[in-house]
């Protein structure tokens, strides 16, 4: 539940602490005349040994897997292949390196191997989807056509998502515009106001991102759409999303208000500034890419929701763009409904769909990354030099220092 | 001032977001510009592929039918609470618990009962022997209902070697069910629970049905069976070439023909194995008691306890109708009147008979090709006096000549379908050897047309045992030439005559000759593998590699110093 | 946070007195109009998300509430799901979910953990953003994404390599499948569940372990290496320690998100009611899936015994949550102080 927020504190706090990222990569140097203690080197023989051991261990697992004993399967292959080469490297770095520097090594490649394992799993997915879903999303019309006039047995020349991207975007759109605004004025008050009330907020926000989604829509399915008799569309899908992001904006952007500096708010109230003014001058602009960030992830993660859509957007095959009204589908749903279909066709639209999502919340990503990446307080290279042409070259490249004790939430 | 730029570009967003609305909007009322409003419905997966055709038939007429097919007993359950303007039900209200679902069942909205379709509960699998796909499975119900049971769980039983004529290899059965509340479920717990109550009750109770243990719409999972949500899902499943070999699962007959998907021919009472075709569903359903009563809440509801006995040879025993739960006027629930759900208004009603006044007609000219058996005319009539009761509905057809229906069934009072019925292939009976299709002509289905006079007279006597001899028509409907071998003689994609299934060439096995080796189990266990020579070749390849370094590193040691 | 504010002027100036340490001279002015309506606003956004999420808390335990009683303890005891005949429960749909979770945490924790060890410490600097930010994007991969993987790639994949686990490490009772196998034997299994969750955890658990081992103090990094330790002597004896209670409130959270994972799990499971602890069989069910396959049959009795159940997935979820925000501070604000 509160992957977001994890995301956006530890983006903050990487920065907020630029010192131990350098020092990290340059290991400390023995000063003068000294022999430099080389930690990370790169000789021919390590080399030697980590290529040689990688080529050994495939030869011999080739060997006795698939032509000794009577194994098969890719997967244990691999595994095997991969015993074998740590056991290999350990052993060629034995006759290299004492055991302290063997572990050390062996440790790297651990390590190191499980970062190429997430790599390869990120890429296997993003591949794969986009291996499966070209099939549909490479016809014209799957992008520009809606179901309702396509059965599980037409071709993938006719049909598509049209409906389902509308409704994405629609019930992201309102979802956005409803828990935005609140979830940073709620942010906004919990850093700004205080008071009494605030302690009571922080407590149930900080609760609801433990909610599990599927709560969410059964608490809209339940409230909304049985008891209060709005039915089953857009919108109430869009409710649930919204209860849904909520609690996770709230969070984020009260981790992001409260990194900026009290100075800053104690210039424009010693400038005479009212509250709002300093909040709409000085707090807001300061944090806007914290805050955009927070906001694109929050949207990107609404985007790809299921569960809660799943009861309470109902279901259809055409086009409703009217999310008051009727039920209304969205991508999520649309791959959810058609994946289970026997029909190769039906799979090749969910998977065009899955693609059309994922391209989606790349493109969130890209953009949260695009426009984030920055603490409060310090400036883009367009702001720096608007701010140089303003008042001289002088300027540091951070404008405010921020301190790191800020950032416990 | 400093404030006036953000000002702007709130005002800038604030103006984008207002656009898009208007322009979404916009959009909302072109599309829904036709006189007709959308309905909205769900309920039977069972009936889904008829209902999704027949709503894609009239989307360019200008009426949205919005249907998903999330089971029957989610579709009563909407119509229930006010959520949806028409349900999809195989089943009507329960008016007993289900032993594992819910309790009974009342609507407070009024309502009335419309078949739409009629059709067989038929039995998917996947059998692969020797590289070649079993198509022409028979069983009989004792055996299904043992399999579905968790008696019978090995291919190579007996019991399924002395149905089909021939032992398959030993397999472990999977047995795919559903696991949302379904109407398929539902007709084939309730044939097992009349037909073979000693095999489902004791099941029932062990899987905590409680003591009375009915038919049930939430078929209980056991050990050994697969659940699976929703019938796309089963057949997704079955069908699967990684896994699905093994698998049995039970669905309407469409979801096989539409996927390729072999269906068991299943014994009937007359001793014959038969499909789920439209002429056998509907025979069948010649047995089926439906409620006359037009007053009744009941009107038009089915008992298919006839239909499980039919005697006629080409009865399929797993046939039943499929209903729309629709609004009515009103009705008197428990001494209250009681009016349509109050969603549903006037314009609806005009939308909603439109589009009835389609599927009780001209909609059932595709059930056939769709994989279910179209209406008989008592029911497409009653049908009509359901719908003259929707609020706002438009006229109906003449319910005297049913003259501007164009219902494939009926022309000039004749029942084309029941009296066209083609007579079983005499190699459906039971115990005729698997061999018998090879040398008799495998002839199509639809061309065999036995004389009028015999079939009409069908009508059968309870208690005759007649029926069983009464295929002396049959052999004339196989007047193809015989071909000799066991290769068919269609093209590359025909309709197979002994599962009705379309196949290509050599892909099936329906000649009734298995591939040779039969018996052999396909895999052998790998733990009869012998392990002992290649792990000793390994150890010494692995020695090989490995003692040198050893060595090298053992002396290195011995020389500190050295390094 | 909340200081002991008398006045509305000094719960105002609260915040920017708890920021800086310095002592604020007090500061009276009259608050302008616009202050005052802002402020309101404030107030009653504030006001509005308490409401509604309280109101959803509410809602839940009200509506929960009228299945417990109905059910009584035997809501902990019942394996069936049949609300209409009274026997509900979750006694099987909660291990299940546990077990799910359990097989996620195997495979995801040494996974994201040498992850987290290998952004933060091992890979060279130029690659360290691009390697956080693949993690962020695995972790936005939405989850009907991973159950569409699961389904079509990994799981006809995966059976060869479950069936090789039952068939000779069948002595390890939870990996053994009862009656003879077929391919369709291995289908649908809380393992491949299991593994298909992890994958979701991974993100979580790499990217919350990496932040605090990133924070790992620099003066003893160098003081290690000055002590003549390998890069991993380092690790071992600065990084990890410092990070200990960052690492199990990171597996923590990772554990609430797999408890309450649904779609891709409602896509794979074969959901009977049974324990599901022979993890290969077709077999599992977990309280998030039986919502999201079971609400649409329901009538209102048995949508407040899916509340039900939810409440207490809910209540779990939390007091994970709760129990991992308390390790994660507890363990920086101790060990910032060395």
């Amino acid at each position: 539940m509160t992957d977001t927020l994890e995301r956006q504190t530890e983006r903050m706090e990487r920065i907020d602490a630029p010192g131990i990222a350098e020092a990290d990569a340059a290991p400390p140097r023995a000063a003068g005349a000294l022999t430099r203690i080389v930690i990370r080197s790169v000789s021919a023989a390590s080399c030697t040994a980590l290529f040689g051991a990688a080529l050994a261990a495939i030869a011999l697992t080739w060997v006795l897997y698939e032509r000794v004993l009577p194994l098969s399967g890719a997967l244990g292959f691999w595994m095997c292949t991969y015993l074998a080469f740590l056991l290999m490297y350990a052993g060629v770095s034995r006759t290299q390196v004492p055991g302290r520097v063997v572990v050390d090594r062996v440790v790297t490649v651990l390590v190191a191997s499980a970062g190429l394992l997430v790599l390869a799993i990120v890429l296997d997915q993003i591949g794969y989807v986009v291996f499966r879903g070209w099939d549909a999303i490479r016809h014209e019309n799957f992008v520009s056509q809606t179901m309702s006039l396509a059965g599980p047995l037409d071709p993938l020349t006719s049909g598509g998502m049209l409906h389902a991207l509308v409704g994405s975007l629609e019930q992201m759109a309102i979802a956005t515009v409803v828990s935005v605004p609140l979830g940073v004025f709620a942010a906004l008050f919990l850093v700004e106001v205080g008071g009494p009330l605030a302690r009571p907020v922080r407590t149930i926000v900080e609760a609801m991102t433990a909610l599990p989604e599927i709560i969410a829509g059964l608490f809209i399915y339940a409230f909304v759409v049985l008891s209060l008799g709005i039915d089953q569309s857009g919108f109430a899908a869009a409710l649930a999303l919204t209860v849904m992001m909520i609690p996770i904006v709230t969070r984020s952007a009260e981790v992001i208000l409260r990194l900026v500096p009290g100075g800053l708010r104690e210039a424009s109230y010693a400038l005479g500034a009212s509250q709002v003014r300093t909040v709409f001058t000085v707090v807001l602009p300061t944090a806007r890419s914290g805050l955009a960030t927070a906001v694109i992830l929050a949207m990107a993660r609404a985007v790809g929701e299921t569960s809660p859509v799943l009861l309470t957007a109902g279901f259809t095959s055409g086009m409703n763009a009217d999310p008051f009204s009727g039920p209304q589908v969205s991508l999520p749903l649309y791959i959810y409904s058609y994946v289970r279909f026997p029909q190769p066709t039906m799979v090749a639209r969910a998977f065009g769909a899955g693609l059309a999502l994922m391209v989606m919340v790349l493109v969130l990503f890209a953009l949260a990354r695009l426009v984030g990446g920055k603490t409060p307080g310090e400036l883009s290279k367009r702001q720096m030099r608007r701010m140089q042409r303003v008042s001289g070259p002088a300027v540091e490249s951070r404008a405010v220092t921020t301190d790191p004790q800020l950032s416990e939430g | 001032m400093m404030i006036d730029p953000i000002r702007s570009k709130w005002a800038r967003f604030a103006a984008l977001v207002a656009t898009v609305v208007i322009a979404g909007s916009a959009t909302t009322q072109t599309a829904t510009a036709a006189s007709y409003v959308p309905l909205q419905g769900d309920g039977s997966s069972w009936a889904q592929p008829a209902i999704d055709q027949w709503s894609r038939d009239v989307n360019p007429r200008g009426i949205t039918v919005n249907f998903s097919g999330d089971g029957s007993a989610a579709g009563r359950q909407h119509y229930i609470v006010n959520q949806a303007d028409f349900a999809a039900s195989d089943i009507a209200f329960l008016t007993s618990p289900d032993p594992f679902g819910a309790g009974t069942e009342q609507s407070s909205y009024a309502y009335s009962y419309v078949p739409i379709v009629a059709g067989g509960t038929s039995f998917l699998y996947n059998l692969v022997v020797g590289g070649k796909r079993i198509t022409n499975l028979r069983l009989s119900g004792e055996t299904l209902a043992k399999i579905f049971t968790g008696k019978i769980t090995d291919w190579s039983d007996p019991a399924i070697a002395h149905d089909y004529g021939q032992p398959l290899p030993s397999q472990k059965i999977t047995v795919i069910t559903r696991s949302d509340g379904s109407g398929a479920s539902y007709m084939f717990s309730r044939w097992m629970w009349k037909e073979y109550p000693s095999l489902w009750k004791p099941f029932c109770q062990a899987q905590g049905g409680g003591a009375g243990c009915g038919p049930s719409e939430f078929y209980p999972g056991f050990s050994g069976s697969v659940q699976r949500n929703g019938s796309d899902q089963v057949a997704s499943y079955i069908s699967s070439p990684s896994f699905g070999e093994g698998s049995i699962g039970y669905d309407e007959y469409a979801y096989a023909l539409n996927n390729n998907i072999p269906v068991v021919k299943v014994l009937n009472k007359a001793g014959y194995y038969s499909l789920p075709t439209p002429s056998n569903v509907a025979i069948a359903l010649q047995r089926a008691v439906i409620d006359q009563n037009p007053s009744s809440p009941t009107f038009l509801m089915q008992n298919l306890d006839g239909v499980y006995t039919n005697s006629d040879p080409r009865t399929y025993p797993l046939s039943s109708y499929s209903y729309l739960i629709i609004p009515r006027d009103h009705r008197l629930i428990n001494g209250n009147n009681a009016g349509p759900p109050p969603r549903f208004d006037p314009s609806k009603g005009t939308t909603l008979s439109t589009w009835m006044n389609y599927v009780l007609c001209g909609a059932q000219q595709k059930a056939g090709a769709l994989g279910y058996s179209p209406l008989p005319k008592n029911l497409v009539v009653g049908g009509f006096e359901q719908v003259a009761h929707v609020p706002g509905h438009v006229a109906t057809p003449d319910l005297k000549q049913l003259n501007g229906c164009n219902n494939p069934t009926y022309s000039n009072g004749v029942n084309h379908l029941i009296v066209d019925a083609p007579q079983p292939n005499p190699c459906d009976k039971l115990g005729t050897p698997l061999t018998c299709g090879a040398a008799a002509a495998p002839a199509a289905a639809t061309s065999s047309r036995p004389t009028s006079g015999s079939a009409t007279s069908i009508a059968p006597q309870p208690g005759t045992t007649q029926a069983t001899t009464q295929p002396n028509g049959a052999p004339t409907g196989h007047s193809a030439p015989a071909v000799a071998g066991p290769v068919s003689p269609s093209a590359s994609t025909s309709t197979d005559p002994e599962t009705g299934q379309q196949v290509t060439a050599g892909q099936s096995t329906s000649d009734g000759t298995l591939p040779a080796a039969v018996p052999v189990a396909l895999q052998s266990p790998s733990g009869s593998r012998n392990w002992l020579l290649p792990g000793l070749t390994a150890l010494d390849i692995l020695a090989a590699v490995a003692l040198p370094g050893v060595v090298l590193t053992w002396l290195r040691r011995r020389r500190p110093g050295d390094e | 946070m909340t200081s002991p504010a008398t006045s509305p002027l000094e719960s105002f100036l609260a915040a920017p007195v708890e920021v800086d340490d310095d002592v604020p001279r007090p500061i009276t002015s009259a608050r302008s109009r616009a202050d005052k309506a802002f402020r309101g606003a404030l107030r009653s956004a504030g006001g509005a998300v308490l409401v509604i999420t309280g109101l959803i808390a509410l809602f839940l335990v009200l509506r929960a509430t009228s299945a417990f009683r109905k059910a009584g303890f035997s809501f902990f005891t019942t394996k069936t799901w049949i609300p209409a005949a009274n026997r509900f429960g979750i006694s099987t749909l909660l291990p299940n979910g546990v077990i799910i979770a359990a097989i996620a945490l195997v495979i995801a924790v040494p996974v994201a953990l040498a992850t987290a060890i290998f952004v933060s410490e091992y890979a060279p600097h130029r690659l360290r953003r691009p390697l956080i930010a693949l993690v962020d994007l695995m972790a936005a991969v939405p989850s009907i994404i991973y159950g569409l993987w699961g389904v079509f790639f990994l799981q006809p994949r995966i059976i060869g390599t479950a069936r090789w686990l039952s068939e000779h490490v069948a002595f390890i009772p939870l990996f053994k499948v009862r009656g003879f196998h077929s391919p369709s034997s291995f289908t649908s299994s809380t393992f491949i569940g299991g593994v298909v969750v992890s994958l979701m955890v991974i993100p979580i658990i790499a990217s919350i372990s990496r932040e605090v081992f990133s924070r790992a103090p620099i003066g003893e990094r160098e003081a290690a290496y000055a002590l003549g330790a390998s890069r991993w002597g380092m690790v071992r004896t600065v990084v990890l320690p410092y990070g200990r209670g960052g690492m199990i409130g990171a597996i923590m959270l990772g554990f609430g998100r797999a408890m309450g994972e649904t779609i891709a799990l409602a896509l794979i499971l074969s959901p009977t009611y049974g324990l599901a602890w022979h993890l290969f069989e077709n077999s599992g069910n977990s309280i998030a899936v039986t919502i999201a396959l079971r609400y649409q049959e329901s009538t209102p009795d048995m949508l407040s015994a899916l509340m039900a159940a939810g409440l207490v997935l809910f209540v779990i979820t939390l007091i994970v949550n709760a129990l991992a925000s308390v390790v994660v501070s507890r363990s920086r604000s101790g060990m910032q102080t060395d």
